[in-house]
C-alpha cells in the first residue's frame, strides 16, 4: 500500500452523522460548511463515501492480490496465470521490500512476460529508473546481493528482476 | 504519428458505473404489493441473467427510505450487475464494463426502466451517471501524466516534492475527480459524474460518458481500451 495519502481519502477528518451533515456537494467538501442550495438525502453521503472506498478497494482476483499495490501488470490475465502456474507470487510479495530499499518506493516496477528465442517464457519485474546508467547499476547489484542471490533458486528460472532506463 | 508516440499505454483493471434516477415522487403505492413489481422487473432483466437467486428484499427497516428491492445478476455473477429498487430512486450498478457491451446493458436496463415505471408509475425528476475507475499507466509515473494540468503556482502550496498532484473540476452539473490509486500501483482513480434532466435518454446519457472517457485520455495523453 502506498503511503501517498490522496485527497478523496482522508481518515483522519471527522464525519458528522448524516442526519446533521451540511449540504454535499463533492466528497472533498464533507467537512466543510457551504451555502449550496441542492439539499441531498442523508443517504447520499453514504453513497459518496462508498465511491471514496472504491478507489481503496480496486478488485484483484486472488493470484493478484497484494501485487496490485506493488507492481504494474502487463497482460494481466496471462501474468496472472504464469504467476499462479509457475507459484511466483510468495516470492513477488516478498521482494517488495527489497525493492524500494534499492530502487525507492516510487519507483515503478512492470512485471512483463519476455519470450526468448527459444521459446522460453520469463517473467520480468523491469524496474523503470530515472537517473543514469551507474547509479541504476548499483542498485541492482545492491538488490541482488541483498536479497535476489538469496532467494533466485525459488524461481526455478522463472522470474528475473531488471531496469529499464527511462 | 509522432503524437501516437508521445501516449502512455494504460489499462482499467477495474471500473464501477453506476447509473440513479430519482423519482418525481416515492412509489409507496407500488411498494406495499412488492410481488407485482418484483415478477415485473424480474421478467425485463431475466434475458441478462438474473434470476429470483438474486433478488433480496429488504424491507425489515423502520426507515421508509431504506425499504429497497435488490436484482443482483445471477448468471454470471461476475463482473457484478445490479439494480436497487427504492421507495425515492432506482440505482443500476455494473462492474467493469467496457463500450463493446455498453449497447446490450443499455437495452437490458431500458427495459427494466420501463416496467417500473409502468407497474410502479414511478416518474423521473433527474438522473445521474457515475463512472468510477482504476487507470493503470505503465510506461510512465502517474505524477508525470497529471503534473502538467497543474499551474507551477500550485505546487508552492506544499514545501518539499509533492508526490502526486490530483486534480478536482466541478462544472455546473458535473464533477471530474482525478487522484492517486490505492489500489494499482501506478494508477489514477478516477470519479466522472454528471446529472442529466429526466427527459435524457440512456443512450444520450452513455454517449456523453463516452466523449467524457475520450475527453480524459485525450488531455492526460493515454491510450488504451475504455
Amino acid at each position: 500500500m502506498s503511503a501517498l495519502l490522496p485527497f478523496t481519502n482522508r481518515p483522519e477528518q471527522p464525519r458528522v452523522p448524516p442526519s446533521c451533515q451540511p449540504p454535499l456537494m463533492g466528497i472533498w467538501l464533507i467537512d466543510q460548511p457551504t451555502e449550496q442550495p441542492r439539499l441531498l438525502a442523508p443517504a447520499s453521503l453514504l453513497e459518496e463515501i462508498d465511491w471514496q472506498r472504491l478507489n481503496r478497494d480496486g478488485r484483484s482476483d486472488s493470484t493478484l492480490k497484494g501485487l496490485d499495490e506493488a507492481y504494474v501488470i502487463d497482460q494481466r490475465s496471462k501474468v496472472a496465470a504464469f504467476i499462479e502456474r509457475n507459484r511466483l507470487r510468495g516470492l513477488l510479495l516478498l521482494a517488495r521490500g527489497p525493492l524500494n530499499a534499492a530502487f525507492g518506493e516510487s519507483t515503478m516496477k512492470l512485471l512483463a512476460l519476455v519470450r526468448d528465442h527459444e521459446g522460453s517464457t520469463t517473467l520480468y519485474c523491469l524496474i523503470l529508473v530515472r537517473g543514469d546508467m551507474h547509479e541504476a547499476r548499483l542498485a541492482l547489484r545492491s538488490f541482488d546481493e541483498h536479497w535476489w542471490l538469496a532467494h533466485f533458486h525459488q524461481a526455478s528460472g522463472k522470474l528475473n528482476f531488471d531496469f529499464e532506463l527511462v | 504519428m509522432a503524437e501516437k508516440a508521445d501516449k502512455t499505454e494504460s489499462e482499467i483493471p477495474y471500473s464501477m458505473l453506476e447509473y440513479t434516477a430519482v423519482f418525481k415522487k416515492p412509489i409507496i403505492e407500488a411498494a406495499a404489493v412488492p410481488a407485482v413489481l418484483i415478477a415485473a422487473v424480474l421478467k425485463a432483466l431475466e434475458p441478462s441473467g438474473f434470476k429470483l437467486d438474486g433478488v433480496e428484499l429488504r424491507t425489515q427497516t423502520a426507515r421508509l427510505h431504506e425499504y429497497e428491492i435488490e436484482f443482483r445478476r445471477s448468471t454470471p455473477v461476475t463482473p457484478s450487475r445490479s439494480l436497487v429498487l427504492g421507495l425515492t430512486k432506482v440505482v443500476v450498478k455494473a462492474e467493469n464494463l467496457d463500450w463493446t457491451e455498453a449497447e446490450q446493458l443499455l437495452a437490458e436496463m431500458g427495459a427494466a426502466l420501463n416496467v417500473i415505471r409502468q407497474t410502479a408509475r414511478a416518474e423521473i425528476q433527474s438522473q445521474r451517471l457515475l463512472l468510477g475507475m482504476h487507470v493503470q499507466l505503465k510506461g510512465k509515473p502517474r505524477e508525470d501524466v497529471t503534473a502538467p494540468l497543474l499551474s507551477p503556482v500550485a505546487f508552492k502550496l506544499l514545501d518539499g516534492q509533492v508526490r502526486f498532484p490530483g486534480v478536482i473540476l466541478l462544472g455546473e452539473k458535473a464533477t471530474i475527480i482525478i487522484d492517486a490509486s490505492l489500489a494499482y500501483a501506478n494508477g489514477l482513480f478516477v470519479r466522472v459524474s454528471r446529472e442529466h434532466p429526466a427527459e435524457t435518454t440512456l443512450a444520450e446519457l452513455a454517449e456523453v460518458l463516452h466523449k467524457d472517457e475520450e475527453q480524459l485520455f485525450d488531455v492526460l495523453g493515454l491510450e488504451g481500451t475504455l
